[in-house]
């Protein structure tokens, strides 16, 4: 046989531990833990790199990236990463929060981190859906969407329409760096790693509070295949959220 | 041929996002399981890759690696 | 005296604080503490310090873990209503072993309550107060001096034994301004191979709670954490006795109602009565083997707090006669009075 000389052209980050994480087959946060070890070895930050895990199914984040991490009570990493980055102004902070972690029970974090322009990076993982706790309805939870506990669909004059937290912190003075991302494709997927590594940036140069909501999937709860689920981003959850940039001061 | 996946079978948990973004459709499900006990991804046609790294970006798992030919 | 000066117990807590080489503190306002989160937002700038006034208790609390993750030396202060709120991020820092020092101007309750001193939060502060199986050291000053200097040991309590410290006072002591000798710095240094700073040329050091799987891990953490608060109560149980040797009665108390227990105690001896004080200076670990020795010669124990009874099953648990043991207690923001504590001494003697 002829053997060739080769060159990997994508290979696993040193920012990720390899091993099998306990997602479900097609779980976006996969693909997104894959692009911020990604970035975080592109600024060659790994050493320098603190992730705060949130509570939700991406709680064990931290054994998933290789550098430092702390876990943060449901809906308190923002504060988490106040403490951290106060502490230590020269390593690279991330919360990573999903929807009910960072517009449910941790709003009032969430707002006041973004308002004091705090310099950290936040990656808001909106799947529409508690994942962990077994597909209960979401801050982000569609119109007449069923979950575990709107078995008739969420009935926004009950509980109230899905909440915007794009639009929502662009209201604030503060943060410098604004965007929806989505990873249902291959396209968007290096939209949101782009994002992502803008959002990384502004946290290297000191500039304050940067936000990346990318929308992903949770083919398990949803009741779809990874396939229909992407495409379920697609036609239902990017109309109510539109994709792009809110702010790039 | 330009390059390949390189697919690490038994860590595939078989969601097939691969095969639905390969631009030329040479990424497809085996016929056993693996490890896991899932259909995981293979690449059926090598020699049409076109090494655009759409299969490994999208995976969730860290699966798939992509290599690259040396010219010469 | 000289090097005395004299300063409000909240503000003297702050001072101290600073002095043990706290530079960081996160808090939210509620009264009767609000003399230390001002303090420290004067003071901490001038150190190089951090200050943040919190968008809540919980973010406060929150903000603690993530600088005492850092590694850094870190207070929050509150009075209980807000102390319950601060009981989520307490059982997230029992569960992950951070350091830190929680201070609590008690207030009365339960609720809302008023702004008056109180003792109420006994039980919380001593049973871990959130989920789970855990304890803080807790602290209980008497006197804007023991505000002080109890601030500087918590620190390297904290750090020793990587525990959350509960600097228990309240209201009155919060508010009083005495004369005080400020503390020195102890000079203990302790490492924090464990703190988060970024994993240069070592592995990832993981700060958390989280336990999932639950016949290995979690209850190898829980006893870990108990082999902890076991060596902690067998070193670092603080009390005073005061005239206790000869004592006929005995009073026990902590704080502010030591305070007036002790003033019953003096006026009592001039009438010839034998009557001691047993004042707590840790309600947890509880000086528990010291109070059974100062209680074996009393005929009778009475318990004073500014609460409706919550130390004394401390007591009751601790001296072999806990049918000797009676209680005397104000609530509400009011304070047990001097001549009902004699009055009740005096009735034992008949």
């Amino acid at each position: 046989m002829e053997t060739k000389n080769f060159k990997y052209v994508y290979d696993k980050p040193e920012a990720l531990v390899d091993n099998v994480t306990h997602y479900c087959p097609g779980c976006g946060h996969g693909i997104v833990h894959k692009l911020l070890a990604e970035v975080m070895d592109e600024f060659d930050v790994r050493e320098k790199a603190i992730i705060v895990a949130p509570v939700g199914c991406s709680v064990l984040i931290y054994d998933y990236m290789n550098f430092d991490g702390c876990e943060a009570s449901h809906g308190r990493a923002p504060a988490v990463a106040t403490g951290l980055k106060r502490v230590h102004p020269d390593n690279i902070i991330v919360s990573y929060q999903g929807d009910g972690d960072l517009l449910a029970i941790g709003t009032g974090e969430t707002i006041h981190a973004a308002n004091r322009g705090e310099n950290f990076t936040t990656i808001f993982i909106n799947n529409a859906i508690y994942g962990m706790t077994g597909g209960q309805m979401a801050p982000t939870t569609m119109e007449n969407q069923i979950t575990a506990t709107t078995p008739y669909g969420r009935d926004p004059m009950d509980v109230g329409f899905p909440i915007r937290g794009c639009e929502i912190l662009n209201t604030l003075e503060a943060p410098v760096f604004i965007e929806r991302c989505s990873i249902h494709d291959f396209k968007n997927t290096l939209k949101t790693k782009k994002a992502i590594k803008k959002g990384i940036k502004n946290q290297i140069e000191g500039r304050g509070y940067s936000f990346i909501e990318v929308l992903s999937t949770c083919p398990t709860n949803w009741g779809m295949k990874p396939q229909e689920a992407a495409d379920w981003v697609k036609d239902t959850m990017v109309p109510y959220y539109p994709l792009g940039n809110f702010r790039d001061n | 041929m330009r390059g390949k996946p390189i697919i690490d079978t038994d860590k595939c948990k078989g969601c097939e996002l691969c095969n639905g973004v390969c631009p030329v459709n040479i990424m497809s499900m085996s016929k056993t399981f693996n490890k896991q006990g899932v259909l995981y991804s293979v690449c059926i046609d090598e020699e049409k890759c076109t090494v655009c790294r759409a299969c490994a970006i999208i995976c969730p798992d860290m699966v798939i690696k992509v290599i690259k030919y040396e010219q010469g | 005296m000289s090097g005395q000066i004299l300063m409000k117990g909240n503000e003297a807590l702050g001072e101290a604080a600073i002095i043990a080489g706290c530079r960081f503190y996160f808090g939210y306002p509620i009264t009767p503490q609000n003399e230390i989160p001002a303090y420290m937002s004067r003071r901490l700038p001038e150190e190089g310090g951090t200050f943040l006034q919190a968008e809540s208790e919980i973010a406060a609390i929150n903000m603690v873990f993530g600088a005492a993750a850092a590694g850094a030396r870190v207070m929050t202060s509150s009075s209980s209503p807000g102390m319950s709120l601060k009981q989520e991020g307490l059982t997230y820092i029992a569960g992950a072993e951070l350091p830190c020092v929680v201070v609590n101007i008690m207030r009365g309750g339960p609720g809302l309550g008023n702004i008056a001193g109180s003792q109420g939060d006994y039980f919380q502060s001593t049973r871990g107060g959130g989920n789970g199986d855990y304890r803080n050291i807790v602290l209980t000053p008497a006197t804007v001096q023991e505000m002080a200097d109890l601030t500087v040991l918590a620190f390297d309590l904290a750090d020793k034994y990587r525990i959350a410290v509960l600097v228990l006072g309240d209201g009155y002591l919060g508010q009083i301004s005495e004369a005080l000798t400020l503390p020195k710095p102890t000079g203990k240094v302790f490492e924090k191979p464990w703190a988060l700073t970024g994993a240069k040329g070592r592995k990832p050091n993981k700060i958390a709670s989280l336990r999932l799987v639950p016949e290995t891990s979690l209850e190898e953490l829980n006893l870990v954490l108990d082999e902890k608060y076991k060596e902690i109560s067998a070193s670092e149980c603080m009390h005073e006795s005061y005239l206790t040797d000869d004592a006929d009665f005995l009073l026990v108390a902590y704080g502010t109602s030591s305070r007036i227990c002790r003033e019953a105690v003096t006026e009592l001896r001039a009438e010839g009565i034998k009557v001691g004080l047993f004042r707590l200076i840790t309600a947890w670990p509880f000086p528990a083997a010291a109070l059974q020795k100062a209680a074996v010669n009393a005929k009778n124990i009475l318990t004073v707090e500014m609460s409706l009874g919550q130390m004394i099953e401390d007591v009751k648990l601790s001296v072999k006669d806990p049918e000797k043991v009676d209680f005397y207690g104000r609530s509400g923001g009011m304070l047990p009075e001097t001549d009902e504590i004699k009055r009740r001494i005096k009735a034992y003697g008949n």
